[in-house]
């Protein structure tokens, strides 16, 4: 490849810039971004959702790290949430055998950087997966997780403090506030 | 909260960073302080092949591109007190007019080049990345001597990293802010015969 300024990229493309790329990249309807990089409080945090959420749905779910991709057809958008939650079979892209198109639950770290994307723009993108019941954001500034879930009547969202759980009924699950930031010093602090 | 329990400011952590012992640089980001050593041989190649491209050298090729002051190596101070020392960094000559001379410069940089290894690595594509990110410089190139990768990436309004172009190997590269220079990424790789 020698080209200069691309204007649009074909999702062929993206894949291979994804093998070479010394990044996580995230692919939306032609444009390539980069994925941003973790921050200590981030590692931490991702980890510590990864754990609990392992824990919680042992033996009925799959959790998968952010080495997982996931793609939104409806949207063209492919990238790596910091966590995945899929129940029952998993079903991949007739584009991309590597990524998956039916998760259930999707968390994701915020940071700086990304903080307004995460809860605008890719959050939108996230509702168009069928499959999926809930979006678990949590904050890299304080602790708080936001709960965006899909009721019947909708989507709804609510906030959640050191010493509340987070209960979803749709893989049944319980998280509690605590156990996410136990031991992590958040940005700032 | 006492003195003995209080975080060190940027400003504190910079003249800790300072202080520190050759061969060691100190970067400071997000109220974090990290130490690097000399570079590698394979990373300095890097280096001198990017300024060699890109302000003119006895190897010839392409002439440098005009309107821009290219520096290897030097300090960046931003306005929160964090400070930087990019691989080789670059200001278009309105920006820096005045300020050349500065140590350090306290002008954001247009255009930052990152040589990735082992020991930054995850420094360069994680806090740096969003520290060039947050202060606005405009063109972020990474370039990966282990792999023989060169990305360039322009800074979008809502703050993310779009790519421009990949180019990997023995490409010859021609991307944002530089496209009037035809780069032979060959030169950069070190080859150890």
């Amino acid at each position: 490849m020698s080209t200069g300024r691309r204007l649009h990229y074909s999702y062929e493309e993206y894949l291979a810039c994804l093998e070479a790329s010394v990044l996580k990249l995230e692919y939306c309807d032609g444009t390539i971004y980069a994925m941003a990089g973790a921050t200590p409080a981030h590692a931490e945090l991702a980890a510590a959702r990864l754990r609990v959420l392992g824990q919680a749905l042992l033996g009925r779910c799959r959790v998968c790290s952010s080495d997982l991709k996931v793609r939104v057809e409806a949207s063209d958008l492919s990238t790596f949430p910091d966590a995945t939650v899929v129940c029952g079979d998993v079903c991949t892209s007739a584009r991309d055998a590597s990524a998956v198109t039916n998760p259930s639950v999707l968390v994701e770290v915020t940071s700086r950087s990304t903080e307004d994307y995460d809860r605008g723009d890719k959050l939108s993108h996230y509702k168009q997966l069928p499959s999926l019941r809930a979006v678990i954001l949590g904050s890299h500034r304080s602790r708080r997780l936001s709960c965006v879930t899909r009721p019947p009547e909708g989507w709804a969202e609510r906030d959640f403090r050191p010493g509340e759980t987070v209960r979803l009924d749709e893989p049944e699950l319980a998280i509690d506030v605590d156990a996410i930031y136990a031991g992590v010093t958040l940005e700032g602090m | 909260m006492s003195e003995a329990l209080r975080l060190p400011t940027n400003a504190e952590l910079c003249d800790e960073a300072d202080a520190l012992p050759e061969p060691l640089v100190g970067e400071v980001i997000e109220g974090m302080l990290y130490a690097m050593p000399r570079p590698t041989p394979a990373h300095a190649h890097v280096e001198e092949g990017v300024i060699l491209d890109l302000r003119g050298g006895p190897r010839g090729g392409s002439p440098p591109p005009p309107g821009w002051f290219i520096k290897l190596e030097v300090e960046v101070r931003f306005p929160t007190d964090e400070k930087v020392v990019p691989d080789v960094s670059g200001w278009r000559d309105a920006r820096i007019r005045g300020h050349r001379n500065d140590n350090p410069i306290r002008v954001t940089p247009d255009w930052v080049c990152e040589v990735l290894s082992d020991g930054t690595r995850r420094k360069d594509l994680g806090p740096k990345r969003d520290l060039y990110g947050r202060q606005g410089v405009g063109h972020l190139w990474l370039v990966d001597p282990a792999a023989r990768v060169l990305e360039a990436f322009a800074l979008e309004t809502d703050g993310r990293w779009k790519l421009l172009a990949s180019f990997v190997d023995d490409a010859v590269a021609r991307v944002a802010p530089f496209e009037e220079v035809p780069i032979a990424l060959e030169r950069w790789w070190l080859v150890d015969e």
